[in-house]
C-alpha cells in the first residue's frame, strides 16, 4: 500500500515584478494568497514551489515578508528550488523562510516528508547562479520504494543556461510527479510519469493572457489520482479579436464578450472592412472605453486594422495594392522606412521585438488607416 | 494637322493679304500691322466661337480662307460674313472653343490664367489623378497622426515626448525608492551586528545586571512610591469618620423631602379659612387678625361697663414749674449780688433765663377727664379700625361688635376640623421624628453634612491611590515595600543604553520600509507607461507607414496616368529658366502643380509674374501636345514680352523643341524675338 497525500504545485511566481496595468500592483501577491487558501482548503499536506519565486534578486523586503507570513499561513511542508530569477538573494539572512519552508541546495537532496497518510520523497535541486547550463533533470532520481515528487526549475525547450533537458529523459528516474517550473504558459508535458508545468501564478502583460494558477495533486495509495489546475488570478489579461466585416457595434461587441470575462484587461484588435472603422478611427480611446464598459473589462488599446466599407477610389485602391507589396518585403526594408525617422531610431530594439504578426500588423493597419484618411475622416 | 496657309480678302482693317507657313513661322511686324487680326482670323476660321465681343469685330463682309493639310489631305476653312463655312479639321471638332483659344492660341493675357489648366477638363484628364483630390487631406491627417504620436524631435510637442517625460519622472522617483529598499539589507546586518554586542555587554555581570535593573526599576518608579506616601498622609488626615454611603445620601434627600412636605401640608390645615364671611370680610384679614378680632368682641362686656359709668369731678390744675422757682431765686440772689458786684448781674441773667425756661416748658393745663371714658372711646375707635382693616363699612360700635361676633363664629364654624390638624401634625412628627433618627447615626444634621464632605474628599484620595499602586505593581515591584532591596550600583558608561535606542531607531527604519509599497507601485505605474508608449509607437509607426503606402500610390498613378505631360512643361520651363526651375506634380498639395528652384516649392500662384507666364508657357505647350498629340498647331500671339532676354532666348530654345512635335505659328512685335529666332534658323516673315 502506498501513501495517500494531497500536495500544491505552483511556480514562477515573480513576487515583486511590475504588472502592466495601472493599479493592481498587488495582484501576484492576491494569486499567492489564494493559492494558500487553496492549500488550506484542500487540506493539502505539502506545497511545491518550482522557482523564481521572486522576480528579480531585487525584490523589496515587504514582498519577502509577504512570501513568508504566507507560507507560515499554510503551516504544512514547503519545498523550494530556486530558479533563474532568485538564484541570488541577498537578503535571505534578513527575512528568513519560516520553519516550514525547505530550500533545496544546488546540488541534489531528497527529503523523506511525513504526512498522515504515510511518507513521499522529495528530490529536487536549485539554480546555482542566474545561468545555470546543468541538466538538472538528469541529476534527480527518486529512491523507487516510495512515491517522489521532483521540484525542479527547468526549460524543456532546451535553451542552454536554463537548465535544459529532453522530455524523453523524464520517464525511468524513479520520479512519479515532476513539479517543474520556467515556462509561463501551463502545460501538462507527460502523464506517465507526470510532469507538469503549472504556468505563472498572474498574467503581468498582454505577453501573458488567460487563466493563471495552480495544480492540486492528490496521490492516493501511491499512484496520482488527480491532478487539477485551479485558476488563482486576481485578473486575466485577454487578447480579444473581432471582424467588423457587415456587422453591427452590438454584433461586434457580442463576439468580444464571448471572449472576455469580466475585470479583464483586454487588448482589443478589429479588423476587416466596414460601417465601423470611421467610428473607431475618430477617436479610439473613446472606443476603447465604451467597449470596456460594454464587455466589463478595462480595454487597456484598441488596435484598429480595419478599412472603410467601400473603397474611396482609384487611389485608395492602389494604397491597398501597394499594402500587399509592403506587407510582402522583409521586415529589414521596412524597418528602413521606420529608422528614417529620428524619432523613431531609439526604439528600433523595440519594433525588432515585435513578433511578425504585429509587425505586419502595422502594415494592414496602415492600408486601413490611409483608406479611412482617403474616405475623408473628419 | 498643319495650316499652310491663310488668304484674307476681308477681316476687320484687313484687306487682301495672304500668307504662308512652315512648321514654325514667327510672323514679325510693328504694333498696328494686323497680327493680332491674322491670328484671330485663323483661329476663327478653325474653331468659329459664337462670342460675340471678339476682336476683330464680326462683319458681314468678312472673307477669310485657311487651307491646311489633315491625314494627307488638303483642307480649308473659311470665314464668309459673321459665319464660319468650309470644313473645321477634325481634330479640333471635339475641343472646346475657349479651350482651344486659351492652349493652342494664346494671347499674352493667357498667360496671366491658369485656371484652364487648374481646373476643369484639363485638371482632371491631364493633371491630376481620380480621387487624387482627396490626396493632399488624406497626407494631412497621416502626417498629423505621426506627429501627434511621434512628432519631429525631441522637443516637438507629442504624446511620446510628454510619455518620455513621465517615464523619466517615474525613473527618478523609482531610483529613490529603490535605494530605501536596498538599504533593508544594510539595515538588517547593522541590527544583527549590534544586538550581538548588546548580548555580549549583557553576558559580563549577570548579578550586576541584575542589581541595576532591580535599581532602575526602583529608581523609575521613586516618584510613584512618594506621591503613594503622600497620598495615605492624606488620607490619614481625614481621621475616623462614617463614610456617607449613596444609599444614605439618597435616603437624607428622601427624609428631608418628607419633611418639608408634611410641614406645608400641616401649614395648609392649620390655615384653612372659608371662602366668605359675613359683611364681606376679607378672609386674608380675618385670619391675620383673627386674635384682634377675639380680644374685640371679649373686650365688650368691659365697654359697656365704661360707657355706664358716671363721669368723676375734674382736680387738676396747673401747676408753677420748680424750675421758674429756682430761675426767680437765682435773679433775686444776683440782683442782690449787684450790690457788692457788677458780676453778680451774670447771675441774675441767668436765674431770670432758667426762669423763663421753666414757663415755656410749664405743660399746658390739662383738661381733666374721666378714665373710664377714655377706655370706652379707645374701644370704639380699636373696633372701627378693625372693622375697616377687615375690608367692612363701620356701622355703630354695637352693630360693629356684632358683625365681629359674626365673623369669628364663622372662623369658627368653618375652620378645619381639630382631627385634620391633629392628623397633619402627627404626620410631621412622625418625618421629623424619622430625619432626627437617620442624623442621629452622625451626630446631627452637622454631623451629616461633615461626613459627606469627608467621604468626598477621601473618594478622590483612594482613586488615586489605587493608580499609582497599579503602576508600580505594572513594573514589577510592591507597592508596600518602597525601599529597594539592593544598593546602588555602580555608575554606568551607557553604551547599552546607546545600543538599545539604536537599534530602536533601525527597527523603526525597517517597519517603515516594509509597510510602504512605494516601489512597487511605482515599478507597475512605470509598466504602464511602457505599454503606453509601446501603444503610441505602434500608431505613430501605423501612420508613418500609411503615408509612405500614400506616396507610393500617388508615384505609381501619376506616372501611369500623364508621363509625358509633366516631363514635357519640366522641359520647357528648364530650358525657358537655364536650368533654375523645374515644374513637377506633388499629389501631397492642394495646388499639385509645383514650380520648383533653389527657392523651394511653389504654387503657380505664389511664382511672380513672369516666372508664371514662363510655367504656364511651359504647361500649355505640353498640354497642347499631349491633348492634340501634336496634331494642332499652336498660335501665339507676343507671349514672350514679358521675358528678360536671357529667358527669351530661353523660351526661343523649348519652342523650337516643342515644334518638333507641332506646328507653331508666333506673332511678334518684337524685334530681339525676331532676331533670336532667326538666329536659331526659324522661318520668321515680315508683315
Amino acid at each position: 500500500m502506498g501513501s495517500t497525500f494531497k500536495f500544491v504545485h505552483c511556480a514562477d511566481l515573480h513576487l515583486g515584478s511590475a504588472v502592466h496595468a495601472k493599479g493592481r500592483e498587488g495582484a501576484l501577491l492576491e494569486s499567492l494568497s489564494r493559492i494558500v487558501d487553496l492549500a488550506v482548503r484542500e487540506r493539502a499536506d505539502a506545497m511545491l514551489v518550482s522557482g523564481d519565486v521572486y522576480d528579480s534578486s531585487a525584490a523589496s523586503p515587504s514582498v519577502r515578508h509577504a512570501l513568508a507570513a504566507e507560507m507560515s499561513r499554510f503551516g504544512g511542508r514547503v519545498m523550494i528550488a530556486r530558479g533563474n530569477h532568485d538564484s541570488a538573494a541577498p537578503w535571505d539572512g534578513s527575512i528568513p523562510y519560516p520553519p516550514n519552508v525547505h530550500e533545496f541546495p544546488a546540488e541534489p537532496e531528497s527529503i523523506v516528508v511525513d504526512t498522515p497518510g504515510g511518507q513521499f520523497e522529495a528530490v529536487g535541486v536549485s539554480f546555482q547562479s542566474q545561468h545555470d547550463g546543468r541538466d538538472l533533470v538528469s541529476m534527480l532520481r527518486g529512491r523507487g520504494d516510495m512515491f517522489t515528487v521532483a521540484c525542479v526549475h527547468c526549460d524543456a525547450g532546451g535553451s542552454a543556461g536554463y537548465a535544459p533537458f529532453d522530455p524523453a529523459s523524464l520517464a525511468g528516474r524513479g520520479v512519479d510527479y515532476w513539479a517543474l517550473g520556467h515556462i509561463h504558459k501551463r502545460q501538462v508535458v507527460s502523464r506517465d510519469p507526470w510532469a507538469v508545468y503549472p504556468g505563472n501564478i498572474q498574467g503581468r502583460d498582454m505577453g501573458e493572457t488567460g487563466e493563471k494558477g495552480a495544480y492540486i495533486v492528490t496521490v492516493t495509495d501511491g499512484r496520482v489520482s488527480d491532478a487539477r489546475f485551479v485558476p488563482t488570478q486576481s485578473f486575466c489579461f485577454r487578447e480579444l479579436r473581432a471582424d467588423i466585416t457587415g456587422r453591427t457595434l452590438q454584433d461586434v461587441e457580442s463576439e468580444l464578450r464571448a471572449q472576455a470575462s469580466k475585470g479583464d484587461i483586454a487588448r482589443v484588435t478589429l479588423s476587416g472592412a466596414g460601417v465601423l472603422d470611421g467610428m473607431l478611427r475618430r477617436d479610439p480611446a473613446d472606443a476603447a472605453r465604451a467597449l470596456g464598459r460594454a464587455l466589463g473589462c478595462t480595454v487597456q488599446e484598441v488596435r484598429v486594422l480595419t478599412g472603410p466599407e467601400r473603397s474611396p477610389g482609384p487611389v485608395a485602391d492602389e494604397v491597398a495594392s501597394k499594402a500587399e507589396e509592403m506587407a510582402a518585403l522583409p521586415r529589414q526594408r521596412i524597418m528602413e522606412i521606420l529608422m528614417a525617422k529620428t524619432m523613431l531610431k531609439p526604439y528600433r530594439a523595440y519594433f525588432e521585438s515585435l513578433p511578425d504578426e504585429e509587425f505586419y500588423g502595422m502594415v494592414r493597419g496602415a492600408a486601413g488607416l490611409a483608406a479611412s484618411a482617403l474616405g475623408g475622416r473628419r | 494637322m498643319r495650316v499652310s496657309s491663310v488668304s484674307i480678302k476681308s477681316f476687320g482693317a484687313l484687306r487682301d493679304r495672304s500668307y504662308s507657313f512652315t512648321q514654325f513661322t514667327v510672323m514679325h511686324g510693328p504694333n498696328e500691322s494686323g497680327k493680332t487680326s491674322v491670328m484671330e482670323a485663323i483661329r476663327r476660321s478653325l474653331s468659329p466661337t459664337g462670342k460675340r465681343d471678339v476682336y476683330p469685330a464680326k462683319d458681314a463682309s468678312d472673307s477669310v480662307s485657311v487651307t491646311y493639310e489633315e491625314g494627307g489631305e488638303a483642307h480649308s476653312a473659311m470665314i464668309a460674313g459673321k459665319n464660319a463655312r468650309g470644313e473645321t479639321p477634325a481634330c479640333l471638332r471635339t475641343v472646346n472653343p475657349d479651350l482651344y483659344r486659351s492652349v493652342f492660341a494664346m494671347g499674352p493675357s493667357d498667360l496671366d490664367d491658369d485656371g484652364p489648366v487648374t481646373s476643369g477638363e484639363v485638371s482632371s484628364k491631364m493633371l491630376t489623378i481620380p480621387g487624387g483630390d482627396r490626396v493632399p487631406e488624406a497626407a494631412k491627417i497621416l502626417d498629423g497622426t505621426f506627429a501627434e504620436c511621434v512628432g519631429e524631435k525631441s522637443n516637438s510637442r507629442s504624446a511620446l515626448n510628454e510619455l518620455n517625460a513621465r517615464l523619466a519622472d517615474v525613473d527618478r522617483r523609482l531610483e529613490s525608492a529603490s535605494e530605501k529598499e536596498s538599504s533593508y539589507s544594510a539595515l538588517a546586518s547593522e541590527r544583527a551586528e549590534l544586538e550581538s554586542r548588546l548580548v555580549e555587554l549583557k553576558g559580563n555581570d549577570p548579578e550586576l545586571d541584575e542589581q541595576r535593573r532591580i535599581w532602575g526599576l526602583y529608581r523609575a518608579q521613586r516618584a510613584n512610591y512618594d506621591s503613594l506616601a503622600a497620598t495615605d498622609r492624606e488620607i490619614g488626615e481625614l481621621g475616623d469618620f462614617r463614610h456617607v454611603s449613596a444609599e444614605d445620601i439618597v435616603t437624607q434627600a428622601s427624609l428631608e423631602t418628607s419633611l418639608a412636605k408634611a410641614r406645608g401640608d400641616l401649614d395648609k390645615a392649620k390655615t384653612a379659612r372659608p371662602a366668605r364671611y359675613p359683611g364681606g370680610a376679607k378672609p386674608e384679614a380675618v385670619g391675620a387678625r383673627s386674635k384682634d378680632i377675639r380680644r374685640a368682641v371679649d373686650g365688650y362686656e368691659g365697654y359697656l361697663d365704661d360707657r355706664r359709668a358716671p363721669p368723676s369731678q375734674p382736680v387738676s390744675k396747673g401747676r408753677f414749674p420748680a424750675i421758674a422757682v429756682i430761675g426767680i431765686a437765682l435773679a433775686v440772689i444776683g440782683l442782690a449780688g449787684c450790690l457788692i458786684t457788677i458780676y453778680s448781674a451774670a447771675l441774675a441773667v441767668a436765674g431770670i433765663a432758667v426762669c423763663a425756661v421753666g414757663l415755656v416748658r410749664r405743660p399746658a393745663p390739662a383738661v381733666a377727664e374721666d378714665p373710664a371714658q377714655g377706655r370706652a372711646r379707645a374701644y370704639e375707635s380699636r373696633i372701627r379700625s378693625l372693622v375697616l382693616d377687615l375690608g367692612c363699612k363701620p356701622a355703630g360700635t354695637d352693630a360693629d361688635v356684632g358683625l365681629l361676633r359674626d365673623i369669628l363664629a364663622a372662623d369658627e364654624a368653618r375652620a378645619p376640623s381639630g382631627a385634620d390638624v391633629l392628623k397633619a401634625t402627627q404626620a410631621y412628627q412622625h418625618a421629623k421624628s424619622m430625619l432626627d433618627g437617620f442624623y442621629m447615626a452622625y451626630a446631627g444634621k452637622e454631623g451629616f453634612k461633615d461626613a459627606q464632605a469627608k467621604t468626598e474628599a477621601y473618594n478622590v484620595l483612594a482613586t488615586r491611590r489605587e493608580t499609582l499602586a497599579k503602576a508600580i505593581r505594572d513594573s514589577g515591584l510592591d507597592p508596600g515595600a518602597p525601599v529597594c532591596p539592593v544598593a546602588e550600583p555602580p555608575a554606568e558608561d551607557g553604551s547599552k543604553e546607546l545600543l538599545v535606542r539604536r537599534i530602536g531607531e533601525i527597527a523603526a527604519r525597517m517597519d517603515e520600509i516594509l509597510e510602504s509599497g512605494d516601489a512597487a507601485a511605482l515599478r507597475s505605474e512605470k509598466a504602464a507607461l511602457e505599454d503606453q508608449r509601446c501603444d503610441l509607437l505602434v500608431r505613430g509607426a501605423t501612420a508613418l507607414l500609411a503615408s509612405r503606402l500614400l506616396d507610393d500610390a500617388c508615384a505609381d498613378l501619376y506616372a501611369a496616368a500623364h508621363p509625358g505631360v509633366f516631363s514635357d512643361a519640366d522641359r520647357y520651363l528648364s530650358e525657358m529658366t537655364c536650368g533654375r526651375y523645374r515644374i513637377v506634380s506633388d499629389p501631397r498639395e492642394k495646388d499639385p502643380l509645383r514650380v520648383v528652384g533653389d527657392d523651394g516649392s511653389k504654387s503657380l500662384k505664389q511664382c511672380s509674374s513672369g516666372l508664371r507666364a514662363q510655367a504656364l508657357l511651359s504647361l500649355k505647350l505640353a498640354v497642347a501636345a499631349e491633348m492634340s498629340g501634336g496634331e494642332v498647331p499652336v498660335i501665339l500671339d507676343d507671349v514672350l514680352l514679358v521675358f528678360d532676354t536671357e529667358r527669351k532666348s530661353g523660351a526661343v530654345r523649348a519652342l523650337l523643341k516643342a515644334s518638333e512635335r507641332m506646328q507653331i505659328l508666333m506673332f511678334t512685335c518684337d524685334d530681339q524675338t525676331a532676331e533670336m529666332c532667326r538666329a536659331q534658323g526659324i522661318d520668321v516673315q515680315s508683315m
